[in-house]
């Protein structure tokens, strides 16, 4: 080689950044409990990763006046985290609440609005969890598409203490 | 230089008996290592071969392999990043920089791939776009290190990629600046029109994505307007620039800022001059342009096309950052449209005098179908009423005929 390159840098970078990308990834999965999210689904195609169904939550859109919530008047975006409250029952999750600030105890999902939203001019607010992508083959993601004419369809997700959560997989209930 | 024209004279020279053969030799030894690797080819042949294996191996990656455990699936998936960085750094030691320049793109794309598996194993939202980040991230110390035209054309796309799925978010990512640094840096390394144009887009779009970050709303057209005149502060102040990429570069700004301003001289257009948005970032970035401009006034003064044009794109600017300080005064709108119409015809005026001076046959065309366009549409939407227009249109002829008596007096008698 003519010039010293810092072949380190070059060859670990990748490596560095995938190691931290799997330990992140799978960090909720090995601290986190798990819990059932009930599904909606759509089916869709991402051009890296290939099909994986949209899935739209019960708090995708949540009317405030059917939670608590401590949203102060003003303009909340995309980026600005919020804390989703659940209550477990029969297994199954069901938000309570939305705050500003983490809960001291119980079950709680860290959460973004989606776009812009403006408290108190808006009643409802549209909220993402990174929970929203369940990539499979085509052929079972449309198997999953038909799964919902059938009956109920449930996220299976890991919950760590700090609020960050995994999909798991879906399940049929 | 170009090696293989070079060749081609010496040979003829030898044959003239104007230089030795050994003679020859020496002077095409003196450059036959500039030749770069990318220009050949056979590179080209192979890295467009890369380009559709790293598609290839994406559509294996989307068919899903979930039927295999995590840790078959993810060695699977390294299996090409570690061939390819092993015959990078093979064919480094072994001075093969083809090679090395190749297997680098293969390794960069079999990164990606990795990324991408691993985001899709674990269900990772494609809501965030983080992974093309990461992805550009991971590949730019070869950017760096081994500036070859694919890596440089693929951390383009990327970062555009990426880019773009922030600003659906209206976020911003502060290791975004490190892309855009060796984006510059391999620019300023080539100094060509490709590299250029390339820069200049990606920080276009990535002042957009600063912006939309902060919830700003589109200030108007004179943000495009800002970007240019950066984009030829830029292209003033860089001394390594062949003259032919300058002038093409430099067409390419002037045709689209008249055809933006000839736009902002209908009476709907203008409003588009200062939409609603803060005006401050425009003026900013405007300002960082003049001031980048500044040092280059020596030269600007012995290049009038030039300074024409800098100053008609700095005066619209201006037209619209007065436009956005006084929104409240509604006559304000006819004093930016009267504005953005006399700068048009007068810069197209300088502009047909100074192809008369330099005997430039397209510019003169150039200047000429401009004033022709402008009068036809003022034609059809006239300033005002028919009498205000007629006698707008009788002044400009008035002083196309002063140019011409101007003319008679200079240079003809």
């Amino acid at each position: 080689m003519k010039n010293r390159l810092p072949l380190p840098l070059m060859l670990g970078l990748p490596w560095l950044i995938l190691i931290g990308m799997v330990s992140s990834a799978y960090l909720p999965i090995l601290t986190g409990k798990e819990y059932l999210l009930p599904v909606r689904l759509k089916d869709p195609r991402d051009f890296f990763r290939g099909n994986y169904v949209a899935l739209q939550y019960s708090f995708s859109e949540l009317a405030l006046d059917s939670i608590r919530h401590d949203l102060q008047e003003g303009k909340y975006r995309h980026g600005d985290v919020l804390y989703l409250e659940f209550m477990e029952k029969d297994g199954v999750l069901h938000p309570t609440g939305l705050f500003r600030t983490k809960r001291p105890t119980g079950i709680w999902l860290k959460v973004r609005p989606e776009n812009e939203f403006h408290w108190p001019e808006a009643k409802s607010i549209r909220l993402r969890a990174g929970l929203d992508s369940f990539f499979a083959p085509p052929s079972d993601a449309r198997a999953w598409e038909d799964a919902i004419q059938e009956g109920r369809v449930y996220a299976r997700v890991a919950i760590d203490r700090d609020g960050n959560a995994r999909l798991l997989g879906l399940n049929r209930k | 230089m170009h090696y293989r024209k070079l060749e081609a004279a010496v040979a003829q020279w030898v044959a003239k008996g104007i230089i030795s053969h050994n003679q020859g030799e020496k002077i095409l030894a003196l450059y036959r290592h500039e030749v770069p690797v990318y220009k050949t080819l056979r590179f080209w042949l192979l890295a467009l071969a890369v380009a559709f294996l790293g598609f290839a191996l994406f559509l294996v990656l989307s068919a899903n392999w979930q039927k295999f455990p995590w840790a078959v699936q993810s060695a699977i998936a390294l299996l090409p990043l570690v061939v390819a960085q092993l015959m990078a750094v093979h064919a480094e030691k072994q001075g093969l920089r083809l090679r090395a320049d190749l297997a680098w793109f293969v390794a960069s794309l079999a990164f990606g791939l990795n990324i991408m598996l691993q985001a899709q194993i674990f269900h990772i939202s494609s809501y965030y776009p983080n992974g093309v980040l990461f992805w550009v991230l991971g590949i730019l110390p070869v950017l760096w290190w081994r500036p070859s035209v694919p890596i440089f054309f693929l951390v383009a796309v990327l970062f555009h990629i990426y880019i773009f799925l922030e600003m659906a978010q209206s976020q911003f990512n502060l290791l975004a600046f490190l892309p855009l640094v060796a984006i510059a840096r391999t620019m300023l390394l080539r100094q060509n029109l490709v590299s250029i144009l390339v820069f200049c887009i990606t920080l276009y779009f990535f002042d957009w994505m600063l912006l939309s970050s902060r919830g700003a709303e589109y200030p108007g057209v004179v943000w495009e307007l800002a970007h240019m005149l950066v984009a030829l502060a830029l292209l003033q102040n860089l001394a390594g620039l062949s003259q032919r990429h300058f002038t093409i570069f430099f067409r390419i700004l002037i045709l689209a800022f008249y055809s933006i301003l000839l736009f902002l001289t209908f009476k709907d257009g203008v409003g588009f001059l200062w939409h609603k948005g803060k005006v401050w970032p425009a003026v900013a970035l405007a300002t960082v342009g003049a001031l980048g401009l500044w040092p280059q006034k020596r030269q600007l003064l012995k290049q009038p096309v030039v300074l024409i044009f800098a100053l008609s794109l700095a005066l619209t600017i201006v037209a619209g950052g007065l436009l956005a300080l006084f929104s409240e005064r509604e006559y304000l709108k006819t004093t930016a449209r009267i504005a953005t119409n006399a700068i048009y015809f007068l810069s197209l005026l300088a502009l047909l005098w100074q192809a008369i001076v330099q005997r430039e046959k397209l510019l003169f065309w150039g200047a000429s179908v401009g004033l022709l366009l402008w009068v036809f549409l003022r034609y059809l939407d006239l300033f005002e009423n028919y009498l205000t227009t007629a006698l707008v249109f009788a002044l400009c002829a008035a002083a196309l005929w002063g140019l011409n008596r101007l003319w008679q007096e200079r240079y003809e008698k």
